[in-house]
């Protein structure tokens, strides 16, 4: 069975799902529609490379498309192609890291610091640069997925402790340099 | 969502969202899809093609040992067979 683009745009996800998973190819197009971007925005605030981040997001929708069939449960489908999108991240940043002899582009060491120039609003996605890896994941799962610590505990296979104590650093990080942006944004809204 | 998150950087979180020009990369996906292997649909098929096929020749073979007066049919076979093997001799 095979639905009109018509009516794929208008059914339910979990009946696109399981068409997809059945083979077929214009459901699974209609899955990266309306899907394309979120992943994309999260693969972003990950590496910060918009470029990569279209690249790894690709890998994902294609990845996702060949595993399909494996998909225990419709339901699960987002959560599925987040946990795809994740391992991807991690394993660009792991062949990276083993070839790379300075510090990644999207991350910079805690020394430098962020220094806004006058009038320049907070750059989010720099500012997520200054974080560790780990810390990184865990902030963007807090903030942009809106899971639970255990969530995403269970999701990194970090232990809860270490995602709270990543997310508690990560936040104070963020907070320190959203300050520092603070009051140019404020004397742009007086002036 | 059940943790304590820091309202400003929530805050931020949700203005830094971005358009993003889709259409491109929807093409671009889509133009690398191909068909799933077909070794992978036959390795999905094959067990269910074995299946059947065994519980198909596993009625056939029972069928008739599931008849009433089975052992009497089996021995008016044996009776029947043997009788025109020795009436070919």
């Amino acid at each position: 069975m095979s639905l009109s683009r018509a009516a794929l745009g208008e059914a339910a996800e979990a009946v696109i799902v399981a068409l997809a998973m059945s083979g077929d190819r214009n459901a699974f197009c209609e899955l990266v529609r309306r899907r394309q971007v979120w992943l994309r925005g999260l693969l972003q605030r990950l590496c910060r490379d918009p470029t990569l981040a279209d690249d790894l997001a690709q890998q994902v929708f294609l990845q996702a498309w060949r595993s399909l069939p494996a998909l225990k449960s419709v339901a699960a489908f987002g959560a599925w192609l987040r946990r795809l999108a994740i391992n991807t991240w991690l394993v660009q940043r792991r062949s990276a890291a083993a070839t790379a002899l300075d510090p990644l582009p999207d991350e910079l060491p805690a020394s430098v610091m962020l220094v806004p120039a006058a009038g320049e609003r907070f750059d989010l996605d720099r500012a997520l640069a200054h974080l560790a890896r780990d810390e990184r994941l865990c902030v963007v799962l807090a903030y942009s997925e809106g899971m639970s610590h255990g969530e995403i505990s269970t999701l990194t296979s970090l232990p809860l402790g270490t995602v709270k104590s990543h997310i508690r650093r990560g936040t104070q990080r963020l907070r320190g340099l959203l300050n520092a942006y603070q009051p140019l944004e404020e004397e742009s809204y007086v002036g | 969502m059940s943790d304590d998150l820091d309202p400003l950087l929530l805050r931020a979180f949700a203005q830094s969202e971005r358009p993003l020009p889709d259409a491109e990369f929807v093409a671009r996906v889509v133009a690398q899809l191909r068909p799933r292997a077909s070794l992978a649909g036959m390795a999905w098929a094959l067990p269910a093609a074995m299946a059947v096929v065994i519980r198909a020749l596993a009625t056939g073979v029972a069928a008739p040992l599931r008849l009433h007066y089975a052992g009497l049919v089996a021995l008016a076979a044996t009776l029947v067979t043997v009788w025109s093997l020795l009436a070919a001799v």
